[in-house]
């Protein structure tokens, strides 16, 4: 009988090696095989994998710092550029996967200190059962580990009530609510499922913030709405906002007028930004500049992932949103850790992104931009997306251009 | 009758295994395989612009050799200067291995360390 502290034979080595290596591990033959070899038993067997994957990853790659938590697929809105429009239904994380999700995050950070958890949905308010236990385990881990964890929320606001803005402000969780503009410019948009505009809903989920967090919003604009991108952001100042994310909407048509149109509108804005603006609301990417990193590619799957309502493990949450069954660049899940690492691999050195940049001819000055969107526009993550490129080309000349008004 | 594993034995031979399926990823990473800068982490060291896997060394014409014994055929590419360090303008700063070195620092080649540009003063050294 085989001493079960003893290595794997070298042919199962080399069958663990090859798994882990393809796009799609078949774990169940690898679990099998380690079970059959070493005399182990299954649950022996999944742990000992979870536990070599893990390593092997913290051997290969940048800690994983960040985690966005799909805490259900179910919304109450039908925006209409909501990236997640394919895959929202009633799913919803059950608990212990959060936990098994929290447990990841905190194994794969290594070293790290510093680490983040986005709750995200669908509406992540519809899964607060799930949402406060997940909350509990992470700040228990932090409490056991000597870490630090910051929670973020993005939610549609609709749902947010007394009580829950109190929740959110004794646990520090930062909300962000998606609301595009002015009450004409966000009912255009973002409408419940009966048709109904939902600004008065989501402004009033907001100002029940007020005083427990500054006030955030996650600006989305069409490219319908660029024309009223300044008005809408100092209308909702003078509402009480202070604290914008603004990104143009991905995966729609947009033509060189309203490209043309959005600078106009960002140069006017980062104007008032740099003139004394910045006192009454901070614009995130005023403040990070459009400067991805030394490294091409983004976050995704690097340093930050995001867990679906089934324990599958994307680069991202947009990722997820264009197929959640298939998931493309698919890394892992909870029970196993981040086991394909070809996956990780190609996405974390973007060999092929570099390429693909520099066969546009655009890699002196473009690091790829976003998978999700690239893959938006060109069915292949790796492949640069140009009206990304034009755009932060032409938000860099705005930020960089001390005498532009 | 079979000893049950302990969490030590399970950590040790999860190691163990960890260890010796990056050796056999050695072979297929080094050399003309391996990744640009971005690709990270303990058992890789930065060479230019490319990676070298842990078995390997960078050496000072950029390429990746054997850490001991027997220099594997170098198979990189020469290093040259693509990204930028992430810090400030690319005229004030140049990349160096793992660091940024600012305008008046130069990058030795050999040790991927920023030394002072036109002075004999060899030892300022780091993240500058």
């Amino acid at each position: 009988m085989k001493n079960p502290k003893s290595m794997p034979d070298p042919d199962v080595l080399e069958i663990i090696k090859d798994g882990l290596m393809t796009g799609q591990p078949g774990l169940i033959h690898i679990i099998s095989r380690i079970e059959d070899n070493l005399q182990i038993t299954r649950e022996e067997a999944n742990v000992l994998v979870y536990d070599t994957v893990l390593r092997l990853n913290l051997s290969l790659f940048p800690p994983i710092t960040k985690m966005e938590l799909v805490l259900t697929q179910g919304c109450n809105l039908t925006c209409s550029y909501c990236f997640e429009k394919d895959m929202l239904g009633y799913l919803r994380m059950p608990e212990p996967i959060a936990l098994k999700a929290v447990d990841l995050l905190f194994r794969y950070s290594g070293k790290s200190e510093r680490l983040n958890i986005t709750l995200f949905g669908g509406e992540p308010l519809f899964n607060m059962e799930t949402l406060k236990g997940a909350v509990r385990h992470a700040e228990s881990k932090a409490a056991e580990s000597g870490k630090t964890v910051f929670f973020n929320m993005t939610s549609n606001g609709t749902l947010i009530n007394e009580d829950t803005a109190e929740y959110l402000a004794e646990h520090g969780i930062k909300a962000l609510v998606s609301i595009d503009g002015l009450e004409s410019t966000h009912d255009r948009f973002r409408r419940d499922r009966s048709g109904k505009g939902t600004f008065e809903k989501a402004m009033t989920g907001l100002k029940r913030l007020k005083g427990k967090q500054p006030l955030g919003v996650k600006m989305t604009v069409m490219p319908e709405a660029t024309r009223d991108l300044f008005k809408n952001v100092m209308g909702l100042i003078d509402l009480g906002v202070t604290h914008f994310v603004i990104g143009h909407a991905s995966g729609v048509q947009w033509s060189e007028e309203d490209i043309n149109e959005f600078i106009n509108q960002w140069s006017s804005l980062y104007s008032w930004y740099r003139d004394g603006g910045k006192k009454r609301a901070t614009v995130v990417e005023f403040e990070e500049g459009e400067s991805e990193g030394p490294f091409y590619g983004c976050q995704a799957g690097r340093n930050s992932i995001s867990v679906n309502v089934d324990g599958g493990i994307s680069p991202c949450s947009k990722m997820l949103g264009i197929d959640s069954r298939n998931i493309i660049g698919k890394l892992g899940n909870t029970e196993y850790g981040l086991v394909n690492i070809s996956n990780r691999i190609n996405i974390t050195r973007c060999m092929e992104l570099m390429k693909e940049c520099a066969k546009k001819g655009i890699d002196k000055d473009y690091q790829g931009g976003c998978f999700a969107t690239n893959y938006e526009e060109n069915k292949n993550i790796f492949s640069p997306s140009l009206l990304d490129y034009k755009l932060s080309q032409l938000k860099k000349s705005v930020t960089n251009c001390p005498t532009c008004r | 009758m079979v000893d049950k594993m302990t969490p030590q034995d399970m950590e040790e031979l999860a190691s163990r295994i960890s260890e010796e399926i990056i050796a056999r990823l050695g072979g297929s990473l080094e050399g003309a395989e391996a990744g640009p800068v971005n690709m990270c982490g303990p058992n890789f060291v930065q060479c230019g612009n490319y990676t070298c896997s842990g078995n390997f060394q960078c050496s000072a014409d950029f390429k990746c050799k054997a850490k001991y014994g027997v220099v594997t055929p170098p198979k990189l590419q020469s290093a040259r200067v693509q990204i930028d360090g992430g810090c400030g303008s690319e005229h004030a700063f140049s990349e160096c291995g793992d660091y940024t070195c600012k305008k008046e620092f130069r990058c030795e080649a050999h040790q991927f360390m920023c030394n002072l540009t036109f002075t004999d003063t060899p030892n300022i050294f780091g993240r500058l």
